[in-house]
């Protein structure tokens, strides 16, 4: 930062996080799918002009830590033929740097005296990607081909003109190619907005200090986390969490990590994960790296500036072949939820005994399915995703859990639906949901409750099961806490008469009832330090039994 | 005959506006001369708010050398924010409250769509929910998604829930089922069954609030209803009973979130109306400097202690929003449009771990204040910085009744930042209004993504003390087309009351391809719900050949979620409805640069707005006195382009008359507030004795 005015950096700074939220704000008005404009599951960055994330204010943290890498595929392949007015679309895993295949990234180069000084992106869930299953996610996938379609870094605009041709391509390799070509505009508007605010920030700053104030700013950052770092005591730790089944069987797969602090320097190492399996649980690299950084940001609290310099100090060994970073055609599309789940929650394990002050326990593993099927009405096919059936997170050494709140991968910035809109576009009628009693992990501080949701089909159905959070405890408890209760998925043509489904693989129903009922997240510290009064207040809410109050948290009332 | 001459003619008008530090009071009197707008100030009385109310009566009536009492029963027209509802939410200090919701889906209230404010912070919990789970009863009902009933009540069921809610000692209930929105029958069976039963309860029915989609926000507004209830039916029907002991024979009107005025009794059922009162008034104030400004979009400024609030106007209108939230608490009452962002003059600036200067969001507040007030305070703020570098005056802040301390703003700013850095305190000064500034313009830049708008085509409006001191600079930075200082801009809200109208707005969802509606169905239900308002509007002192109706629907192009608000014509024919989904396309091109008029368009939300027209201020141009020339006084003023001080103008407004320009740099000291003028700014003096700042053309 030598030599460069530090009131400059900040003000330089603040206006970069500004381009990624405005971009967010344009994408999530104009998209047209409800993944997008309802749920929020995209994400807007920038990066300079050779792939350092300089700002990801916007969306998602598990689409935007690694978001460089797509930049950096993207130079390699195209190198000296990107031109001024170019936007890219991609979303390979293996030789685009994409996170998994449903998430797009649109990637704009931003021009300034004839040179590229930074590249504007968005990135966003899709609706649909082609494959195997509607929805994008494919369980029965053994090879990518079978999730969806693969895009190398390909032009969708060349120097101002769209290609239509290559837009058509994609979507019609879907199952909704209005939407997706809608959403693909609207991600190509929204880095539009972003190329012009980077050209203006060029023109206030002048076009010699752009690139400096881009490396202030992530030095800067660099500097703030190394701060924080330095506070964790040296050392080695290991932290493992599971995935109970391997996608085709009950099978379970373990990812174990060992964490080296050394002053400020982290090494995350993932040499002792097992290899690459069958299913779409896999982990993209890209995903890898984004779930460690998005685990090392909540340890710190979340409140560190929000770039790759932020990242700079943490080295990632991840032996290719490995569930962390598979070989190609191995499938993957489930990695943005599992194992991101279990990289995230192995990293907080580790740091448990060094800084217990500092880590969650865990967030409760979702375990409902994908449903679609046919209208009855005849207008086509339809997609459900069940998100008001997540679980409870994990509880902190500040605060109890959430109660059933979107996904640990987002933080729970993916907001849920009301159902009363759901019933308005769905073929579908809700029982309930609400709390469920003695399903949050015990602890000083609480984990987050599950809920019992319950929806009756009109129309037959089929479901994607993806019950991770079934079988057994998931959200485990830390520094004494206990473990949230595990998930149940039934369906049947009546509550009564449902039947337990699998946790993998696939189900179909006639028109009849599912039910989820969700795990819970874990507690923090010892229930016999929790404070009294919040235990009663549990207990007169239903939260709790009355054994659990006595026998766990030992008050009577 | 004038009515200055009739002792019982009622030649007052007045706007009272209840801020955290103020309360300002707006007084128009009709002279022989035409009427004059004057304005006074008394300190708020946060544990009762009336307090401060009556105490600005006191002082206007003693200016005028007449008691209270002659004031106020000689007063027509009398308009009142409240942030009695607002207090409450803010203190968490409401009713005891009971929820009733449908078998199943008490929870929505608790899970509250686990939207959280900022995902990166990660440790800090959700606001406690207002109706604790015990309270949270449930009634076996089912309302389908077409409206149609496939539960009723049973009786045994609604005894049971009596029962319940007797045990739980509560003061007010609130009722809302699943999918009411589409028919309200069996929500409205429980609230008779529950009225009978609780006769003494506030009870909040949500489709008699806001039939409108969305258990959780239907819920929520519901609930808050039901929370701020009891306490501010009670404080305004003492309020309206104390005013009418102290001789006011009219009835007074209060401020409404939606910016619009309405007598009290609808009120002491819909308080939820009025918990964002506050800063509504702003939206009028706005709309009208917008009409004289000749802007007719502006972005209204008022920045105070400790915070901004932003709103815009669109073709004199001010903008609403549906949704708003009240700490963290989330409400669908049609609303003024206001963002507040926390910068204001007692915002704090720091240099964090990293090394770098930031500014806010924490503020001194009013106690201890900036360091400069002297009462405390050691950490550097805004206005300690504008102090510094000599740009307020420590002599002349609120007209000389505040003395500001330079020796203690220069220590804070040498403690807090300039040492820390290695510059000197005028640079670090320099640097925290740099930053200041630019929080600002982000805040603005943000509104602007947000709504669409270009905001090279608006106007700055500033008010509130703090603002003028900034205006000027974010103007430059976001290249508006003019800053319009108001001499009125630190009153901007009581002046507010007196340019409202009293209004109603009702709004509905129909959810459904706008290609489904029949236009004489749609009517039939409008026709409905203006006879209701038109009957509230009666009794809050209207006259029926001052009432109209408007409408807008929010429509989306199927699949979409995201509403765009667009006029329906009234009546409602197939060409207007047609004519709306034209307008629809137009402004999704508008905002979002692509449209798609070959597909199917849904109605969700239909918002029916029936207004009373008051009788309101008209701005009138003063004359100017010839030859009068300004004689500014001189003093050192530091800006960023200067390695020294610049020996600047300063003026007193007081000299200035209409027709007067002023070039930068310079400094304009008002009563109430100072205005800066950069170099290259021109500031005119229109005919309204307000000022309109641009660029010097060269």
């Amino acid at each position: 930062m030598e030599g460069i005015d530090p009131t400059d950096i900040s003000v330089f700074e603040s206006k970069l996080n500004f381009v990624s939220r405005e971009m967010g704000i344009v994408m999530q008005r104009a998209s047209r799918s409800p993944i997008l404009n309802q749920s929020h599951d995209f994400s807007c960055y920038v990066c300079d002009g050779v792939g350092n994330l300089i700002s990801q204010a916007d969306g998602v943290p598990i689409h935007t830590g690694g978001g460089g890498f797509a930049v950096e595929r993207l130079i390699e392949y195209w190198r000296d033929e990107i031109a001024d007015g170019d936007v890219f679309l991609l979303n390979d895993p293996y030789v685009a740097g994409g996170n998994h295949l449903p998430d797009f990234t649109v990637i704009q180069p931003v021009f300034d005296h004839g040179r590229i000084l930074s590249f504007v992106c968005g990135r966003a869930h899709q609706v649909d990607i082609g494959g195997g299953m509607a929805g994008t996610y494919n369980p029965n996938a053994r090879e990518i081909y079978h999730e969806g379609i693969r895009i190398p870094p390909v032009k969708i605009v060349k120097a101002g003109t769209q290609c239509r041709d290559v837009i058509y391509l994609v979507a019609l390799n879907t199952r909704f190619p209005e939407m997706v070509s809608a959403d693909i505009q609207a991600m190509i508007g929204a880095v539009g907005v972003g190329s012009r605010r980077i050209n203006e920030l060029v023109e206030e700053f002048g076009y010699d200090m752009f690139e400096p104030l881009c490396g202030a700013v992530l030095d800067y950052a660099e500097a703030v986390v190394r701060k924080r770092i330095e506070e964790i005591p040296d050392g080695s730790y290991t932290g493992r969490d599971l995935m109970l089944n391997d996608g085709f069987s009950d099978t379970e797969v373990t990812i174990a990590v060992t964490i080296t602090v050394d002053g400020s320097d982290l090494h995350v190492d993932f040499t002792e994960t097992g290899p690459q399996i069958d299913s779409y649980k896999n982990s993209s690299y890209t995903n890898t790296c984004s779930a460690v950084y998005l685990a090392v940001a909540t340890l710190l609290g979340g409140r560190i500036p929000l770039n790759g310099g932020s990242y700079r100090m943490i080295r990632i060994s991840a032996p290719e072949g490995s569930l962390v970073n598979p070989k190609e055609p191995a499938p993957l599309t489930f990695c943005t939820h599992h194992p991101t789940y279990e990289i995230v929650h192995a990293c907080w394990r580790a740091f448990e005994a060094a800084v217990p002050e500092m880590v969650s326990a865990g967030w409760g593993k979702p375990c409902h399915p994908v449903s679609s099927g046919q209208r009855p009405d005849g207008s086509g096919l339809f997609v459900l995703f069940h998100m008001s059936a997540q679980p409870g997170a994990g509880a902190m050494s500040c605060r109890d859990g959430f109660d059933q709140i979107g996904q640990l991968q987002s933080l729970g910035a993916i907001t849920m639906p009301n159902l009363e809109a759901y019933e308005q576009i769905y073929p579908v009628r809700f029982l309930s949901h609400q709390f469920r009693i003695d399903s949050a992990g015990a602890g000083q501080f609480r984990g987050g409750s599950g809920v019992e949701y319950s929806v009756e089909f009109l129309t037959a159905s089929r479901h994607n099961l993806r019950g991770e959070g079934v079988g057994a405890p998931t959200g485990f408890g830390v520094v004494k806490g206990t473990a949230g209760q595990a998930g149940l998925v039934t369906a049947g043509s009546t509550r009564e008469a449902s039947e337990d489904l699998a946790s993998y693989g696939e189900a179909s129903m006639e028109a009849g009832i599912l039910t989820v009922v969700s795990p819970g997240g874990g507690g923090w510290g010892d229930p016999k330090d929790r404070d009294r009064q919040s235990v009663l207040d549990d207990l007169r809410s239903g939260m709790i039994s009355h054994e659990c109050a006595r026998d766990v948290y030992g008050v009577s009332e | 005959m004038t009515p200055a001459n009739t002792p019982e003619a009622k030649r007052y008008k007045i706007g009272i506006d209840v801020g955290g530090t103020f309360t300002d009071l707006s007084i128009v009197e009709d002279t022989e001369s035409g009427p004059s707008l004057s304005f006074h100030k008394a300190l708020s009385t946060p544990d009762d708010p009336s307090v401060g109310v009556f105490d600005a009566l006191n002082v206007a009536a003693q200016e005028r050398g007449i008691s209270r009492e002659a004031l106020l029963s000689q007063t027509r027209f009398l308009g009142l924010g409240t942030t009695v509802a607002t207090n409450i939410m803010v203190q968490r200090e409401g009713a005891d409250v009971a929820l009733v919701a449908t078998r199943g889906f008490r929870d929505a209230l608790s899970i509250r769509r686990g939207i959280r404010e900022d995902v990166w912070d990660i440790r800090r919990p959700h606001p406690k929910e207002l109706v604790p789970r015990w309270n949270r009863f449930t009634i076996e009902e089912r309302v389908d998604s077409k409206g149609n009933v496939l539960l009723t009540p049973r009786a045994n069921e609604l005894d049971r829930l009596a029962e319940e809610i007797r045990a739980s000692d509560v003061e007010a209930i609130a009722i809302c089922l699943f999918n009411s929105f589409l028919n309200h029958e069996n929500e409205t069976i429980v609230a008779n069954y529950l009225r009978r039963a609780f006769p003494n309860h506030f009870i909040s029915v949500s489709t008699e609030l806001i039939p409108r989609i969305g258990e959780y926000e239907r819920t929520s507004t519901t609930v808050i209803n039901a929370f701020v209830g009891p306490k501010t039916a009670r404080y305004l029907t003492q309020l309206v009973t104390a005013l009418r002991e102290a001789g006011l024979q009219q009835e007074p009107l209060i401020m409404q979130s939606n910016g619009g005025l309405v007598g009290v009794a609808p009120l002491l059922t819909a308080p939820v109306r009025a918990v964002l009162s506050g800063p509504a008034a702003g939206g009028s104030a706005a709309a009208s400097w917008a009409e004289i400004s000749g802007a007719d979009d502006v972005v209204f400024f008022d920045m105070g202690g400790t915070s901004i609030d932003i709103l815009v106007t669109e073709q004199k209108n001010a903008n609403h929003k549906d949704v708003t939230a009240i700490e963290g608490y989330h409400m669908v009452v049609p609303s003024i449009d206001i963002r507040t962002v926390g910068t204001g003059g007692g915002t704090i600036a720091r240099v964090d771990p990293g090394g770098l200067l930031r500014v806010g969001p924490d503020s001194a507040g009013s106690v201890p204040g900036p360091s400069s007030y002297g009462r405390g305070g050691i950490l550097p703020t805004v206005t300690d910085a504008n102090l510094v570098l000599g740009r307020l005056s420590g002599d002349q802040f609120m007209a000389g009744k505040m003395p500001l301390d330079m020796h203690l703003a220069r220590q804070a700013i040498d403690v807090g930042i300039a040492k820390k850095q290695g510059v000197s305190v005028e640079q670090s000064a320099l640097d925290i209004i740099r930053i200041a500034n630019e929080n600002m313009a982000a805040s603005l830049r943000i509104v602007a993504a947000e709504g669409g708008l270009d905001l090279r085509k608006y106007m700055l409006v500033s008010a509130g003390g703090a603002a003028g001191m900034h205006v000027s600079a974010i103007r430059r930075m976001l290249d508006m087309a003019g800053v319009y200082i108001p001499l009125q801009a630190s009153v901007a809200c009581s002046v507010g009351m007196l340019l409202s109208d009293i209004q109603r707005d009702q709004v509905i969802s129909i959810v459904r391809p706008i290609s489904e509606i029949e236009p004489g169905e749609l009517q039939e239900r409008l026709d409905t719900e203006a006879g209701q308002a038109s009957a509230e509007l009666l009794e809050s002192g209207c006259t029926t050949d001052k009432i109209s109706h408007r409408c807008s629907v929010e429509l989306r192009y199927v699949g979409q979620v995201w509403n765009i608000s667009v006029p329906l014509d009234l009546p409602v024919t197939q060409f207007a409805l047609d004519a709306a989904t034209v307008r629809f396309h137009d402004r999704h091109k508008k905002l979002y640069h692509h449209d798609h008029r070959d597909q199917s368009v849904e109605l969700i939300n239909i918002q029916f707005v029936t207004v009373g027209n008051t009788d309101k201020i008209e701005w009138r141009e003063a004359t100017p006195v010839k030859d009068i020339k300004p004689a500014p006084g001189k003093r050192p003023v530091w800006f960023a382009w200067s390695d020294t001080p610049v020996d600047t103008k300063v003026f007193d407004g007081m000299t200035l008359q209409p027709g007067d320009s002023i070039e930068g740099p310079a400094v304009i000291e008002e009563r109430t507030t100072s205005v800066l003028l950069d170099r290259g700014d021109l500031a005119r003096v229109d005919s309204f004795g307000n000022y309109v700042v641009t660029v010097k053309e060269n």
